[in-house]
């Protein structure tokens, strides 16, 4: 899947890039307002992550431009302005979502997952592995030996485990995820540990393979096959 | 002291110098120009008792005149000297012991020196003393009267602009964007101070909103930086065979630039409130509110054995929904950070009143500097100390009152409204 990345800073675009391209995007940057404009013209891409303030230009722009032509590019805005006005402007210009930098590049690919999954097959379907299948229209995960009964916490994490499947994600990230950032928990993300063995347990009595794995002092990866993923619509 | 009265004062003081000074002068000259006559009026009367003797060869019998005593003394060969002096004599008229100038004179008659006394009594001068300072001290007491009521009036006629702006003043709060208004006035000094004080003002308002500009567009532009030291991290963390140290070192990393981030974002909420961007208030329930930003916290509480008595009522507010769900995070971020484990929290929501109070360290809270930016009690404190300063703001905004109390080893902070 193609992805348009602008964003004028280099350092943060490679970042992003680098991140997204392990779960095989392939991904454009672009560093000015001009240069996005041309490729938005020339190209069509599964989503855009578009950045507000670019040199030359304001990005709400580009978002017009796209509404303009009628094209039916995905927009997730990242901006360094947090204001409810922004984030509503942003969001009445037709854009799918709002990230507030900072942000955790897990939430990043999860919050793209979540428009890719809205906007290409509106939310008809179902992430399918080896071991299990994730209905996103029902909410509801199913094993090999029938539904597994998760709480929504639970629920949510494997889904947000999903869109960053391989990758080390931090408690901090997942904590921001499921709970909200605004909270300060004082570093102290040990309650997310009962979600996480919970989850584990319910998984393994499913017969599926122990996917969660803890890497010591950081967080957790969730380790699948690439081949082993897919995306089904229902 | 009234600046008035000051004046008035010294006024008067020199005034009433000045009238005695005056008087005394009036009073010696008068005195001066009195006993002259008066030694005139006796040498007149000397004149015409040697003018009688001449003529009739005698001593006038009793009073040459009225007011005179004139007496007759045979000295034989001793002549006296002419001389003025002033004495005390009994007056017949007044009954009474009364001064007198008596001139003294020799005269040759009749084979021998008599010595002739001519006593004229001094009343006029009496009268005309107690006259001066009757005049006088009457006089002082009618201008320190008029004076004091003078001002009075003027205190409050000629000084009322001044009163007026110095409230004007008074009122004036840096972050308000009303413009001030003094009261016009036709004295020139006003007119000069109000002049004064606003350009002051709006110098130090326009100072003030470039700091806040500053503040602002300085947390703007960190915030890049950070995105791009945070997502660096979130490489760094994907690396194969990281080993433990460096995991540890990054997991430190990812704590700093978490603290760095809120401070930011702290120091830019502080400016966006103080800028007024959040003049969107509502009326809101504040129970839901309440019991919706209880629920995702109850995990972190139940996994430091925190418990939490509830008390939740029915109440309504009017206030900025952005601001109220910042406000709450603060104050339940703040009972769960600065407790002790196994500790207490309970959150008490009556009718225009919510209470939240926490167990935690022994010591109360300095409440002055409770609400401060940057207020923090431990050395190594894990927090920025922008979270109560935010609280306050929130507050005066909202017209929110707030309150910290310490009881029963309980820190409570009381918001009313």
């Amino acid at each position: 899947m193609r992805l348009l990345l602008i964003e004028d800073e280099t350092e943060l675009s490679r970042s992003i890039c680098q991140y997204l391209e392990r779960d095989n995007f392939i991904c454009d940057a672009s560093y000015s307002y001009r240069d996005a404009m041309e490729r938005i013209e020339d190209y069509n891409y599964e989503c855009i992550l578009l950045d507000i303030t670019l040199p030359g230009g304001n990005g709400l722009n580009i978002l017009r431009r796209l509404k303009e032509q009628g094209k039916s590019d995905a927009v997730l805005i990242i901006s360094a302005r947090d204001s409810l006005n922004d984030k509503l402007n942003g969001l009445n210009l037709g854009a799918d979502d709002y990230l507030t930098k900072p942000f955790h590049l897990p939430e990043l690919s999860a919050r793209i997952a979540a428009i890719l999954r809205r906007k290409l097959f509106e939310g008809q379907i179902r992430i399918v592995t080896d071991d299990f299948t994730l209905d996103l229209h029902e909410k509801m995960v199913r094993g090999k030996k029938g539904y597994i009964d998760l709480t929504r916490k639970e629920y949510d994490l494997l889904l947000y485990f999903t869109a960053n499947k391989n990758k080390v994600v931090t408690k901090e990230a997942i904590v921001e995820h499921l709970w909200g950032d605004h909270i300060d928990m004082n570093d102290n993300y040990d309650f997310i540990y009962t979600h996480i063995k919970n989850l584990r347990k319910k998984l393994v009595q499913s017969s599926c393979r122990d996917y969660i794995k803890a890497v010591y002092g950081m967080g957790y990866k969730f380790n699948l096959e690439p081949e082993e993923n897919t995306i089904e619509k229902e | 002291m009234k600046l008035l009265t000051k004046y008035s004062l010294a006024n008067i003081l020199v005034m009433v110098a000045i009238f005695i000074a005056s008087s005394l002068v009036l009073f010696k000259f008068t005195q001066i120009i009195l006993i002259r006559e008066m030694k005139a009026d006796l040498a007149g009367i000397e004149t015409k008792v040697i003018d009688y003797v001449n003529l009739h060869n005698s001593f006038p019998a009793g009073y040459l005149t009225d007011e005179a005593f004139i007496s007759f003394e045979k000295t034989g060969i001793n002549k006296t000297e002419r001389k003025t002096v002033l004495i005390q004599m009994f007056s017949k008229r007044e009954n009474k012991m009364h001064n007198f100038m008596k001139l003294d004179f020799p005269l040759w008659f009749g084979g021998s020196w008599n010595k002739i006394s001519i006593a004229k009594p001094l009343e006029g001068m009496h009268h005309l003393s107690r006259a001066l300072i009757t005049i006088s001290i009457s006089t002082i007491f009618i201008i320190i009267l008029i004076s004091l009521l003078l001002n009075g009036l003027l205190l409050r006629r000629l000084w009322k602009p001044f009163y007026e702006s110095m409230d004007v003043m008074r009122n004036f709060k840096l972050g308000e964007n009303e413009s001030l208004v003094f009261p016009s006035t036709s004295t020139e000094e006003f007119v000069f101070m109000n002049d004064s004080l606003t350009l002051a003002t709006a110098k130090a308002k326009h100072d003030y909103i470039l700091l806040k500009e500053f503040t602002e567009n300085a947390s703007h532009e960190m915030q890049t930086p950070l995105s791009i030291i945070r997502s660096k991290l979130d490489m760094i963390i994907q690396e194969k065979e990281l080993s433990l140290k460096q995991s540890e070192l990054a997991r430190e990393a990812y704590s700093s630039i978490k603290k760095l981030t809120n401070l930011n974002y702290s120091l830019l909420l502080l400016a966006k409130i103080e800028n007024q961007q959040f003049d969107n208030k509502h009326e809101i329930s504040l129970k839901e509110k309440v019991e919706e930003k209880i629920d995702p916290v109850r995990e972190f509480w139940l996994s430091n054995q925190i418990t939490v008595e509830q008390l939740v009522n029915e109440s309504s507010i009017k206030i900025s929904p952005e601001l109220l769900d910042i406000l709450l995070n603060n104050l339940f971020s703040n009972a769960s950070n600065h407790n002790t484990p196994s500790g207490k929290i309970s959150i008490e929501l009556k009718q225009n009143k919510f209470t939240i109070s926490n167990s935690g360290s022994p010591i109360p809270l300095d409440e002055k500097k409770l609400f401060t930016r940057f207020y923090k009690t431990g050395v190594n404190s894990n927090h920025n100390g922008l979270g109560l300063a935010i609280i306050r703001q929130i507050s005066r905004v909202s017209a929110v009152h707030t309150m910290y109390k310490y009881a029963n080893q309980r820190h409570s902070f009381i918001l009313t409204w």
